[in-house]
């Protein structure tokens, strides 16, 4: 993959990090440059689910924040740039989180992401970030990462419609959603 | 009357030298400098086909310095189109760029070669720095971005060509003239996405979704002397008219222009050539980021 000289790749991050510090999605003091990538921590928004282990069989509750580890390499902004761990507790078929929570099974932070497949020419930080959360609550059973506790929570999405969970969590809630362009939509 | 007798005088006095100098017949070209040739530090990236025709010509032209980079093997079915190659170094299997240089010692030993026998993402990048004019002989869109990037950065000459059977395109960037876009104003999401492919997907053959594939493409010497002529000659318009227009702002009538911002086209059944005026992306990753800065 191609690279820009080194202060362009600097200056083009930089820029996309500050959009992003305008709505607080970077954790304070957590950017770390190095010579071949940049590392933080992000924190968004968006309504999900865990499992809620004190009862058996599978019951969710609902969760709102979410903590990844977000990795640019070189090639940024090239295809492949961009580099996501999904850290923290989700019960999701397209995102296996680090802190995963089950005895059995260890976490590798994967998330299947559309938009970094199609990587184009406007694609940049934000909308990867936005459709990120798109793909939080839209999750995609057909098309699971190939762990237990994925296909678990595929299996459990086909047979349960997120909108009613969705609507079931959100009518306690009303805070307003950010809409989203059709574009972003997660659908592999 | 007195530019008459100044020939006459030049021609008695170096009547020896005019015999011996190789260069004689070129130097007679209006606003030629042998010695800025003779002082020139070119860069070549790739020493395929039309890397082959670009450093013949240079080296015969007498270019000082040429630095090749290239990390390939000789193959047989190179042979029907690369003039500095021959059947033994095929059977040998040997680095293409060894076998240049060889063979350009017997065309030209003047010419101080020197060879990088590296990918060219793991390069030094100050060696774009060092060089004059960068020229790239690539097959595939993510080295010559690569070395648009750098080139541009650096705001050294860069010369770019590409081959497909009967056609062929030349396209010059220099990011001290305001109006010269680059490759990356060009690039389609069609082409980052066969880039993606390409990344994630090692080993087997692509296919593009026209049902092309991507990889081997059509070439014969006919197409690749043209373009390779065509290319080092903005080589030598570069490394010749690149101080008058530093300090005057335009290019030197008698050496011409170089085809920045443009990008010529050879279609060799029609046998015509078409130029084409390449825009700026004002949204470019490469330009518009370094416009941006200056302002600043």
């Amino acid at each position: 993959m191609p690279e820009l000289p080194y202060e362009i790749w600097k200056d083009r991050i930089n820029n996309e990090m500050n959009i992003l510090n305008k709505s607080n999605l970077i954790e304070d003091e957590s950017i770390k440059w190095h010579e071949s990538n940049v590392e933080f921590w992000i924190n968004i928004e968006a309504l999900g689910f865990v499992q809620d282990h004190s009862k058996e069989g599978i019951n969710l509750s609902p969760k709102k924040s979410h903590r990844i580890f977000l990795k640019l390499n070189r090639s940024f902004p090239y295809p492949g740039g961009i580099d996501f761990s999904w850290y923290s507790n989700i019960f999701h078929p397209n995102i296996h989180p680090v802190d995963i929570r089950t005895l059995n099974e260890s976490g590798t932070g994967y998330i299947c992401l559309n938009i970094l497949k199609k990587w184009s020419r406007l694609s940049d930080l934000e909308t990867s970030i936005k459709a990120l959360k798109k793909l939080v609550e839209n999750p995609n059973p057909d098309d699971p990462l190939n762990y237990d506790l994925c296909l678990k929570s595929a299996e459990y999405f086909k047979s349960h419609s997120i909108e009613l969970l969705m609507n079931e969590f959100k009518s306690s809630d009303k805070e307003e959603e950010e809409e989203i362009d059709d574009i972003l939509v997660v659908d592999d | 009357m007195n530019e008459k007798n100044d020939s006459i005088d030049i021609e008695v006095k170096n009547i020896d030298s005019i015999e011996s100098d190789k260069y004689d017949r070129q130097k007679r070209i209006k606003g030629w400098d042998q010695n800025k040739i003779r002082n020139s530090k070119v860069m070549v990236i790739g020493a395929g086909a039309t890397g082959n025709e670009v450093i013949k010509n240079l080296v015969l032209s007498g270019i000082g310095t040429i630095t090749l980079i290239d990390y390939d093997f000789i193959d047989l079915s190179n042979l029907n189109r690369c003039v500095l190659f021959n059947s033994k170094s095929a059977e040998k299997n040997e680095y293409k760029a060894d076998v240049i240089k060889e063979a350009c010692r017997d065309i030209n030993p003047e010419v101080k070669f020197i060879t990088i026998k590296e990918d060219l993402n793991k390069v030094e990048k100050n060696i774009y720095e060092q060089n004059d004019v960068i020229c790239s002989c690539l097959d595939n869109i993510e080295a010559r971005l690569e070395a648009n990037n750098y080139s541009y950065y650096f705001g050294i000459p860069f010369i770019d060509s590409g081959i497909d059977g009967y056609f062929g395109t030349v396209q010059a960037v220099y990011s001290k003239d305001k109006n010269s876009a680059c490759l990356q104003c060009g690039i389609s999401n069609k082409d980052l996405d066969l880039m993606w492919k390409k990344f994630s997907c090692t080993g087997k053959e692509l296919n593009t979704e026209d049902g092309e594939t991507v990889g081997k493409i059509a070439s014969i010497i006919t197409t690749t002397s043209i373009i390779g002529g065509i290319q080092s000659q903005q080589v030598l318009k570069f490394v010749l008219g690149i101080d008058y227009f530093k300090e005057y702002g335009i290019w030197d009538s008698q050496i011409g222009k170089p085809l920045i911002g443009k990008q010529l086209n050879y279609n060799g059944l029609t046998n015509s050539f078409k130029i084409i005026e390449k825009a700026k992306d004002p949204n470019c990753w490469i330009c518009s980021f370094i416009k941006s800065n200056k302002k600043d």
